[in-house]
């Protein structure tokens, strides 16, 4: 095994072949995406904190199990989270119901990411949106959701979604323009003046 | 649950239940199913696509007067629908393997459906130059009952006589007027050419395949007015005999594709 701190210098791509020949490595990985998973799940779902945790641990051991299928082509990022976006749209479907809670930190960077790039900057209170977050986001679709979670609050490139969610690079950029669209639509609903 | 039990709870449950990565073979073995399953889609494509073109030139166009009401009921008749349905379907599969392909979704719906399009032209256009098509029309015609009635049946057309058409391969020839000609039913024909014109490209020669336009003497007698050239005679599993049997469904075509002659 590593010595500590040892696997800190570890690219992901290294400590998955290291995984291969020894379960034990598997930890570190666990280690370093464990809570981007967990926050991404819970961003794009709305579940609980419970929930998403046995959707996060059913997730891991999917990637322990399919390591073998890992594409280098790839970050090892987007495989793992293209993983946790299966897995949380089955765990979605077994259940059913639509989830009716959106939970954003309102100290993370997402609105000003967002209201960066949709230009609202100078139109909006930005505190006013901080409140309404979670009540737009808990409206639009799901698919809009998660680009725009993907886009603004995980910051992945185009690349990275597309490998992600396993769609071309132009249908992930028609999909962002079509969630800010939605995301000023329904800001407008709740009473946010935008341009 | 908290994180630190989420990581141990993680690893008990793969050491408990020994779990192990798939090896790899199986998502190789997936891999190269799902490609092959691709090529072998565009390969049928391409063949259906060499049927379509050898149906489209061997359609008759200069004689579409003689044996159907209008142009436009030629065409209505004689398109090929069931191989551009079957190169459709080819083609949907071809882009359902290619996207379940690991970088298969990098590529648009268009994109993919094009790609497969122009490789099933290119392939299907070298497979028709080299005898395919052909061979694959004839065989089916030969072979499956059903194919004269419903797929193409543009080759029983000409196994009408009362109606003034007959087609098949000339198995004697005494002089370039008289000679005899076997149809794809087996009845072997004299034929009276002295009044008919003849295509340059027609060869009365024994094994020489053609059609003629013209009018039934008697049982055995056919007076010929218009000679044109046949289908060669293919290339690939050659027939003993060129037109081996009967084609089934005859009297059917006879009643849905109407005919009209201009004598």
């Amino acid at each position: 095994m590593l010595k500590n701190g040892d696997h800190e210098s570890k690219t992901d791509e290294e400590l998955v072949a290291l995984t291969l020949e020894n379960q034990g490595y598997f930890l570190y990985l666990i280690k370093r995406y464990e809570k981007k998973l967990l926050n991404y799940i819970i961003r794009i779902s709305g579940v609980s904190k419970e929930e998403a945790e046995d959707i996060l641990q059913e997730t891991f051991i999917k990637i322990y199990q399919n390591l073998n299928d890992f594409d280098t082509s790839l970050k090892f990022s987007s495989w793992a989270y293209r993983i946790a976006h299966n897995q949380t749209i089955s765990n979605h479907r077994k259940n059913k119901a639509r989830p009716q809670n959106i939970f954003l930190d309102p100290e993370n960077d997402f609105l000003e990411n967002l209201a960066s790039d949709l230009d609202l900057k100078q139109e909006i209170d930005l505190d006013f949106l901080k409140k309404n977050i979670n009540e737009i986001l808990a409206r639009i679709d799901e698919k809009y959701r998660e680009i725009l979670v993907l886009k603004f609050l995980e910051q992945k490139s185009y690349k990275e979604i597309s490998d992600i969610l396993k769609k071309p690079m132009g249908t992930v950029a028609t999909l962002i323009n079509r969630a800010k669209e939605q995301f000023r639509e329904v800001a407008e609903k709740v009473n946010i003046q935008l341009r | 649950m908290n994180r630190k039990n989420l990581t141990e709870q993680i690893l008990e449950t793969i050491k408990k239940k020994r779990m192990k990565p798939r090896p790899r073979w199986e998502f190789l073995l997936k891999d190269y199913s799902i490609w092959l399953a691709g090529i072998i889609s565009l390969l049928v494509g391409s063949l259906a696509f060499s049927v379509i073109i050898h149906m489209f030139k061997n359609n008759d166009w200069n004689l579409y007067k003689y044996i159907s009401d209008g142009f436009l009921s030629f065409v209505l008749v004689t398109l090929p629908y069931f191989w551009v349905i079957f190169l459709a379907i080819f083609i949907l599969l071809v882009y359902y393997n290619f996207k379940n392909t690991k970088g298969g979704y990098k590529y648009k719906l268009p994109v993919v459906i094009l790609a497969s399009v122009i490789i099933s032209i290119v392939l299907g256009t070298l497979l028709y130059d080299i005898g395919i098509g052909q061979t694959i029309d004839e065989i089916l015609s030969e072979q499956i009952s059903f194919y004269n009635r419903f797929i193409n049946p543009r080759r029983a057309m000409w196994v009408r006589p009362e109606e003034g058409l007959l087609a098949g391969m000339v198995v004697s020839v005494t002089d370039s007027e008289h000679f005899e000609v076997q149809d794809i039913n087996g009845k072997v024909w004299e034929i009276d050419a002295t009044q008919a014109i003849t295509a340059t490209e027609a060869e009365i020669n024994v094994s020489g395949r053609i059609k003629i336009i013209g009018e039934k003497i008697n049982d055995n007698t056919f007076q010929a007015k218009i000679i044109v050239a046949g289908p060669p005679p293919r290339r690939w599993l050659k027939p003993h005999h060129l037109f081996p049997g009967r084609i089934p469904g005859m009297d059917f075509e006879r009643k849905i594709l109407p005919m009209r002659m201009e004598r």
